[in-house]
């Protein structure tokens, strides 16, 4: 049982969007501010609460914040780390930035100030994840390190540790609720659950690399990305794999719309969004926005709202999409440079971009994306 | 606007054939150049680098079912992250472990997009220790593959043998691998420009062969073991039947083929025809024009199961004349 569907190029087009007339306007719906490239490569992008500024890993082992205010502020360096912060999220409740570095540290920043929380023999903490529970101050940390994965609490007390992978450990995501993990890796997935530590973990199998995974919001579906330029989705109910394939590229973001109706990927030259509502997304092809010509979608961000999805493309690119209606707009235009971090703010009223290059943009929504 | 491609040379050998030495030999005399090393295991000598990466040698099949079409997962994250750094490298290289299967290293150069997009396997370069490796390349056939998947072969510790021994040592290489260049060595001391900078993967210089090598020596070996066979035409090629021919060849056959090199003449083009392929991965390219004097298709294989007179006939009915 597969979704086979083979993606049409052509779909989902930007209307009257011709790309050999070089016409690469801005929406007039997106104030754009754009900061000088920095030179150095971008990592990832997490926005602070209260929306106020965005932090950016680099390559630089330097970590950046900019106002979110459109002042015309320029990136403050916050901090420089000892080694190069390869991955970052959220930390609980959304209050600080929780990275991981390839010197084997798991640190947190808030404001300037960087802490340690955990440290290994110098293998690369590449995967982390948050989950924050209701109550909005308590929550859990994972960290993988090659086959390894630990989940802390709050506290910093490890939950569980486990390296029966068969290989390095490539995506993590929780459960919505919190209760389980997922930990992606060569031939499938492992699923840990959290509250019961004489449960045994679930192993999802399908063969070849996992390179991410994503829980859906609603915990039904679990969705990995695979080096074999295609996805993997299970129903989580009674672990029925399904096939998401046909891409031109392999898939280096996944992302689920906020209802948990659509997960959006990059690797094709569209934004294209997979239907999961009900069984999942068999037999469908899935919905399609924002062609750009000689351009593949490397970044994917759903809106924290909306059935709006983000994307940031191979020549630098950003388009905004609505996933049902299949509508585009271009929310930057291209710089030449691959975007490799992309985040909303909470409120979904700003999306940051950053591309290879280390220049940021701001793009500021002026009315409401879905009516 | 494309960066220059950070090279990367792949270093394979048995145990204690050298090729630590050979490593830290590139890395003393290249100072004031920047490299990044990604070692499998720390042996007992150490290297002498200020990155050094420890991999894991993950070898992940692509899910099309074949055994052959393999890429190093581990390889592919550490050359995308090394890649993000600030570091300007001016290179890296990679040592295998003793008992490595090249094809999955050099395979991931050719399927990943994000390796591909920032960096080039400049050339393989195999380690073999002349006192051992007749009796070793019988006992364990990974030997035999880094032998035969080598661009450049470092005959090493010449100083232990005498003249019919590193004699034997030669025909056997020559018999694994006709296309590589072997250099003979002492304590891996190899001329370092002989090693680097090679662009052996470099489809503009796919089959700048030496023409020695081309010489056909038939010294048959049972059909099971690892040969070169090199064929060649005068007659100009018909494209539509070569790849056909090809391609079919490559798909059934590609688990035996451990590397494919062409440079072909065909029929109405002014320019040669060049390409290459590592199993079932292949790459191929409009190369420079043809000069007036001589215009020879030539084709070699490296592998297992080969039969060369069957290979033949094949490639001499993809001509105009056929
Ligand atoms: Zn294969
Ligand atoms: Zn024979």
């Amino acid at each position: 049982m597969t979704a086979d569907a083979l993606i049409n190029p052509q779909a989902g087009g930007v209307p009257g969007f011709n790309p050999d007339a070089g016409a690469r306007l801005v929406s007039p719906a997106v104030g754009l501010s754009e900061t000088p490239a920095v030179g150095a490569h971008p990592t990832f992008v997490v926005i602070e609460p209260g929306q106020a500024r965005a932090v950016i890993g680099f390559g630089d082992k330097r970590l950046r914040g900019l106002s979110l205010a459109l002042d015309g502020a320029q990136p403050q360096v916050v901090a420089d780390v000892d080694a190069t912060p390869i991955a970052g999220v959220a930390d609980i409740g959304g209050k600080g930035v929780l990275i991981g570095t390839d010197g084997g540290t798991l640190l947190r920043l808030d404001g300037s100030d960087v802490t340690t929380l955990a440290s290994t023999d110098g293998a690369w903490i590449g995967q982390i994840a948050v989950h924050t529970d209701k109550s909005g101050e308590a929550g859990l940390r994972a960290f993988a390190a090659g086959k390894s994965m630990t989940v802390l609490d709050g506290e910093g007390s490890v939950v569980l540790t486990s390296d029966d992978h068969p290989s390095t450990v490539a995506g993590l995501s929780f459960s919505p609720d919190g209760t389980k993990i997922a930990a992606a890796h060569y031939d499938g997935v492992t699923v840990y659950t959290l509250t019961d530590a004489k449960q045994k973990p679930v192993r999802l199998d399908w063969h070849g690399s996992h390179t991410a995974v994503a829980w859906s919001p609603n915990g039904k579906f679990i969705v990995t990305a695979m080096q074999d330029k295609e996805m993997h989705c299970w129903r989580w109910k009674d672990k029925t794999g399904m096939r998401m394939s046909g891409y031109p590229s392999k898939i280096r973001a996944l992302t689920w719309t906020a209802d948990g109706g659509y997960v959006a990927a990059s690797g094709a030259d569209t934004v294209t969004s997979w239907d999961c509502s009900g069984k999942g997304p068999s037999g469908k092809p899935p919905l399609e926005f924002g062609y750009v010509y000689n351009g593949i979608v490397m970044q994917v961000a759903a809106h924290p709202t909306d059935g709006v999805v983000a994307g940031g493309y191979s020549d630098g690119t950003v388009m905004i999409g609505t996933v049902e209606q299949e509508t585009a707009m271009i929310a930057r235009p291209s710089s030449g440079s691959a975007i490799s971090g992309l985040a909303w703010t909470a409120d979904g009223t700003t999306l940051v971009a950053a591309d290879e290059q280390g220049a940021i943009a701001v793009m500021r929504m002026k009315e409401a994306l879905v009516s | 606007m494309e960066a220059a491609k950070v090279p990367v040379t792949l270093i394979t050998g048995y145990l204690g054939a050298g090729k630590t030495t050979l490593l830290n030999r590139i890395l003393t005399e290249q100072h004031g150049k920047k490299y990044a090393v990604i070692v499998n295991e720390f042996g007992e000598e150490g290297i002498d680098n200020e990155l050094v990466v420890d991999a894991d040698e993950e070898i992940f099949e692509m899910n099309n079912g074949c055994i052959c079409c393999t890429v190093r997962g581990d390889l592919i994250r550490i050359i995308s992250t090394l890649m993000k750094r600030a570091d300007a490298f001016d290179g890296m290289i990679i040592e295998t472990t003793g008992l490595a299967d090249p094809a999955p290293v050099v395979q991931t150069f050719f399927v990943d997009e994000d390796v591909q997009a920032k960096v080039s396997l400049d050339a393989v370069v195999t380690v073999v220790d002349a006192c051992h490796f007749l009796d070793a390349v019988d006992e364990e056939h990974e030997l035999a593959e880094q032998v035969a998947f080598a661009d450049i072969i470092l005959l090493n510790k010449t100083d232990l043998v005498d003249a019919d021994k590193l004699n034997a040592v030669k025909a056997k290489i020559t018999g694994l691998n006709k296309m590589a260049k072997i250099i003979e060595t002492v304590n891996s001391g190899a001329p370092i420009e002989e090693v680097l900078d090679r662009g052996a993967f470099d489809l503009s210089r796919v089959l700048e062969f030496e023409p020695g090598l081309l010489d056909e020596e038939d010294d048959h070996e049972h059909d099971e073991d690892i040969i070169s066979v090199s064929l060649t035409t005068d007659t100009p090629i018909e494209p539509e039947k070569f790849s056909n021919w090809i391609r079919g060849f490559i798909m059934e056959r590609g688990v035996d083929v451990l590397r494919t090199k062409g440079i072909l003449n065909l029929s109405g083009q002014d320019n040669r025809y060049v390409f290459q392929g590592v199993h079932m991965v292949m790459d191929s390219a409009w190369g420079a024009p043809w000069d007036s004097a001589s215009r020879s298709s030539r084709l070699v294989f490296i592998g297992r199961n080969l039969d060369e007179t069957e290979l033949n006939s094949a490639f001499q009915a993809c001509t105009v004349a056929a």
